[in-house]
């Protein structure tokens, strides 16, 4: 039973890296015949803007299900519940709304609207990045448990997680907030949205997409299968803020619904490695980590300056993403070659009346513009570093296990874990009614 | 407990079973939809050896009606085909999903549900996931923090693509009125050649290597022309192009104006009106017969500031914003068809052959004046014993030192052109010296009309005539016409449209071709093709080859009397009401 169960999730492993490709590559257009045939082809048409209501729909939507998740979860208490508030999400969220808009991408809405003062936030988009930290603010990350689609993808495919040593969670944590400054600094730096570029689910969502996107995102599901939410944990930007938030809530999912005994039956039950154990006696750790804690200390302004200085040289990248940079190197390019085939953008530059000195000036400008905003994303790279070696060397006194708040996204797999959950669910306790905080 | 145990065994036996028949569904259907999306390729439909062969058939015999409707019905039907195979991959897009969801779910049955109860630890024994120290994790961040450094260092590294300094040198050139001070540099051979600074492009020689030229445009579809702009003046002068920015003058009898272009969209970025200059008048020696001479002196650029001449012996100097440096009036010159020559920049100076008809009482007031190109006042002057001339100086490299060559009737002189003192001369001219010198196999190479088209050995000194002299030719010489050469071939052409080819360094000549119309503009070659405008508006594209291989004949849809201009990968030509920017559709 043991080989068919492998020869599932590997034969699942080959499926899912294959699937989807064949639907992208058929939306290759279909040559007209080179005869006359009488077919009169259809007039071009584009779709409409979404219509506003449907929007506050939207918006209606993700109130309801981030209060039914933190009911569900702190509240009710119910795994199960949250899994189908997941494959809800999943449907509404993802399939239905093809993923968009949602937080993750509604990061560069947010940055775009603070440096570029042509652009206004669209409500609904406002709505949909602060609702979620709002309600993070109160009850920890419940729009991860099971309101995100992203989330929602993710825990439906972990079948076999494995736990991964806890050195390399530190070191992959980093990666969020890296991901998050990159993002903003590119979005404010050039107006591009790599967030949603990189996504790589929603090419599911919308059962189409660019190959790279597909593969990617087959990738990581089927990594997903043992390496719990991959993307949640080691990837997401928006999940990074929620940390933080998650961090100051008010209310928290807990592992089990009375004071922690230290049964220690939990330890293995989170596929996520969000559970703290309780620090025992020897915490915390005496001069050595106290005069380790000093030097890390000064050693942040010391990463920050190395980002900031060192940053700079993130300038030219960023200009390479730029569009009005890279059309003004195109069409330098072009006219040190004296090329006498333009590109189709060089082209339609020049053919509105695009003055080249005028988008060379613009193309320096930005250039230094760039460089500045390396030096930011630098900074936030050194900071980001710096604080989490600090975070490192704190040791906190705990008493029983507890979710880690910044990283307990709320699914409530760890619920049945608990003796005392289930014997609340058999009868053999009373419920506990108290809302708990976690702590 | 044995019973739920078996329950649980069952359910996830069941399960597990089921999951196996999803998986094995969707393989069948994944493999289905794979083996026709590769038939379903468009590539694949329209391979059809069927379709392919009728349609070969169909082009040896094209009025056959019944190949016609085969070849529709076997077009139908492969689409048919097509389009089927396209409705069973959009199934297998919903059961293929189906299918896996199926495989999911019975996978988490399976997974999670008669699992076993967690059991607490024994005493002493540590879980497998403890966590380990914190050093590691420490170590493990600091290891993130240094790839992400190594990242950055290698970011710096991919700057790749456009050379940043050189965006700046370029966008400094553009606006070097405002910034550059102090004494005005002067550009290198390079940049030159790069841009068209002068009469007949960098070193006066009308000959791009490295590029390829447009053999075919349509004017009057606008085919292969970028931009066609109308011209507020006239004149015969030729568009200077540097950086982007296209020069240009046009003149009548009482006004005098300067143009700046955009050279990539044609937009007019200024003009610059001369007005009338201190001591400045319009008069003129003899009356213009041509409306198209009094702006017939091309301008010069060192791509900073544009120098320009008017046949009212207007002289004035501007920076690329159409500000004016300086300017001033060389008074009335003695010229019977109007003054033509155009000014050479060399180094801080700007040459002017002013070249005139003797006085009244004989005397020749012919000079080589230079000027401070900053400041426009004389640095030099030099008589010089000619008539009036339409020939604009060569600058030349000769055993390490520059010449600047003239020509006029009679004496071809060299002077060295940093001194303008005069090294060489030589008698081999007469009658009016219109067609400016080239340079050709280390030769100079001059001649006037119905006279002599000579090859001088520039290296001697003093009156050479009959000491340095390689070749001579007396038929078909030039007369209007600059020749063009791209160092081994020399093409002349006449304003009658005799157009020869002779070998440069021996003056053998290999062929020659008569043209139909008459030609006031000079040929240039770009690559290996000779671009000639007549006057009726016709361009002759030939080969420059030892034999005569004409490529095109373009007709323009207007006069033209200027020699084009190329740069940046297009040919820019000045019609009598129009300027074109072409970059050709071949």
């Amino acid at each position: 039973m043991q080989r068919l169960n492998k020869t599932c999730c590997a034969g699942l492993v080959a499926v899912l890296a294959m699937l989807y490709a064949l639907p992208a590559e058929s939306l290759e257009r279909f040559p007209p015949p080179d005869f006359e045939s009488g077919f009169v082809f259809p007039e071009v048409t584009k779709p409409g803007p979404r219509p506003q209501l449907l929007e506050y729909l939207d918006v209606s939507v993700l109130i309801g299900a981030l209060s039914l998740a933190a009911y569900l979860g702190i509240r009710k208490r119910s795994r199960t519940g949250l899994a189908v508030l997941g494959v809800f999400s999943l449907a509404y969220f993802g399939l239905w709304r093809r993923g968009c808009i949602c937080p993750v991408g509604a990061i560069q809405n947010v940055a775009l609207s603070l440096s570029d003062g042509g652009y206004v936030l669209p409500l609904s988009v406002a709505a949909f990045f602060f609702l979620p930290l709002f309600f993070a603010l109160l009850f920890g990350r419940v729009f991860c448990s099971s309101v995100c689609p992203l989330g929602a993808i993710q825990d439906v495919v972990v079948l076999k997680p494995l736990r991964l040593p806890m050195w390399l969670e530190h070191s992959l944590g980093v990666l969020p907030y890296l991901y998050l400054g990159t993002a903003v600094v590119v979005t404010m730096a050039t107006g591009r949205f790599m967030i949603c570029r990189l996504d790589p689910y929603v090419g599911f969502f919308r059962l189409s997409g660019r190959l790279a996107m597909l593969i990617t995102g087959g990738i990581l599901l089927v990594a997903g299968v043992f390496v719990g939410r991959i993307y949640c944990r080691f990837i997401c930007p928006y999940g990074a803020i929620l940390r933080i938030f998650s961090i100051v809530s008010k209310w928290h999912v807990r592992i089990g619904p009375r004071d922690c005994v230290a049964c220690t039956l939990c330890e293995d039950a989170c596929p996520y490695n969000a559970i703290l154990k309780p620090s025992g006696e020897s915490a915390p750790g005496g001069i050595a980590g106290r005069a380790l804690l000093a030097r890390l200390i000064i050693l942040l302004p010391l990463l920050m300056l190395a980002g900031y200085i060192h940053g700079k040289r993130l300038g030219p990248v960023l200009s390479k993403m730029h569009p009005r940079v890279r059309l003004a190197e195109q069409l330098w390019v072009e006219e040190e070659r004296n090329a006498r085939v333009r590109s189709d953008q060089t082209l339609a530059f020049i053919e509105q009346g695009g003055v080249p000195k005028e988008l060379f000036g613009e193309a320096l400008l930005l250039k230094s513009k760039n460089e500045s905003w390396g030096r930011l994303l630098g900074l936030w790279a050194g900071a980001v570093t710096g604080l989490k070696l600090i975070s490192l060397s704190l040791r906190r006194r705990r008493e029983g296990y507890t979710p880690d708040r910044a990283k307990c996204v709320s699914c409530g797999r760890c619920f049945s874990s608990c003796p005392q959950h289930r014997a609340e669910r058999r009868g053999l306790l009373p419920v506990e009614r108290s809302v708990p905080d976690g702590s | 407990m044995a019973p739920r145990a078996d329950t649980a065994g069952t359910a996830r036996t069941t399960a597990l079973r089921t999951a196996a028949a999803g998986m094995a569904t969707a393989l069948v259907v994944l493999a289905v939809m794979t083996a026709v999306g590769l038939r379903s390729s468009v590539s694949a439909t329209l391979d059809s050896r069927e379709l392919a062969g009728l349609k070969a058939a169909l082009r040896n015999d094209p009025a056959n009606e019944t190949l016609k409707q085969r070849i529709r019905e076997v077009d139908l039907e492969v689409r048919r085909k097509y389009f089927e195979r396209q409705r069973l991959l959009n199934s297998g897009r919903y059961v293929l999903p189906a299918a896996l969801v199926l495989v999911l779910a019975c996978l988490h049955v399976a997974a999670y549900s008669g699992g076993k109860i967690p059991q607490p630890l024994k005493a002493g024994e540590r879980r497998e996931t403890e966590a380990p120290g914190r050093s590691a994790s420490l170590r493990s961040v600091g290891v993130v923090a240094l790839v992400l450094a190594g990242v950055v260092v290698f970011a710096g590294t991919l700057t790749g693509g456009i050379d940043e300094t050189a965006l700046r040198r370029l966008c400094a050139e553009k606006n070097t009125a405002k910034v550059r001070s102090g004494p005005v540099a002067y550009p290198a051979d390079t940049e030159n050649r790069k841009n068209w600074p002068r009469f007949r492009g960098a070193d006066g020689a009308g000959y791009v290597p490295e590029a390829t030229g447009p053999s075919a445009w349509d004017v009057a579809t606008g085919k292969g022309v970028i931009w066609k702009e109308v011209l507020p003046m006239k004149g015969a002068s030729s568009p200077v192009i540097w950086g982007g920015r296209l020069f240009l003058t046009g003149a009548d009898k009482e006004n005098r104006e300067v143009y700046c272009y955009e050279s990539v969209s044609g937009e007019l970025l200024w003009t610059h009106k001369v007005g009338r200059l201190p001591g400045g008048s319009d008069s003129f020696y003899a009356e213009l017969w041509n409306d198209e001479t009094y702006a017939a002196s091309t301008p010069a650029t060192d791509g900073t500031r544009v120098y320009a001449a008017f046949a009212n012996g207007d002289l004035v100097c501007l920076d690329f914003n159409g500000s004016r440096q300086w300017a001033r009036s060389l008074g009335v010159i003695r010229n019977s068809y109007g003054f033509s020559t155009s000014p050479v920049l060399y180094r801080n100076l700007l040459y002017l052959q002013l070249d005139q008809a003797r006085t009244e009482d004989g005397r020749t007031v012919s000079r080589l004046l230079a000027v401070d190109k900053t400041t426009g006042k004389d640095i030099r002057s030099v008589n010089r014993p000619v008539l009036d001339s339409w020939s604009t100086p060569l600058v030349m490299a000769v055993n390490g030192s520059d010449q600047l060559i003239t020509t006029s009737s009679p004496w071809i002189i060299g002077y060295d052109a940093a001194t303008t003192e005069e090294i060489w001369r030589i008698d081999r001219l007469d009658t009016e010296v219109v067609a400016s010198p080239v340079a050709a196999a280390g030769r100079v190479i001059a001649g006037c009309s119905e006279y002599e088209l000579v090859a001088v050995d520039p290296s001697g000194s003093g009156e050479v005539s009959k000491t340095h002299v390689t070749w001579f030719a007396e038929e078909d010489v030039p007369d209007v016409l600059t020749p063009v050469t791209d160092g081994r071939l020399l093409f002349v052409a006449d304003a009658h449209g005799m157009l020869s080819c002779y070998e440069a360094a021996t003056g053998k000549r290999l062929w020659n071709q008569k043209l139909e119309g008459s030609f006031w503009a000079s040929p240039i070659i770009i690559g290996g093709r000779l671009y000639l405008f007549s006057k009726d508006g016709k361009c002759h594209i030939v080969e420059a080859a030892d034999s005569y291989r004409p490529v095109a004949l373009i007709d323009m849809g207007e006069k033209i009397s200027a020699t084009p201009a190329f740069a940046g990968g297009r040919l820019f030509v000045r019609g009598r009401r129009h300027l074109f920017c072409i970059c050709g559709d071949d």
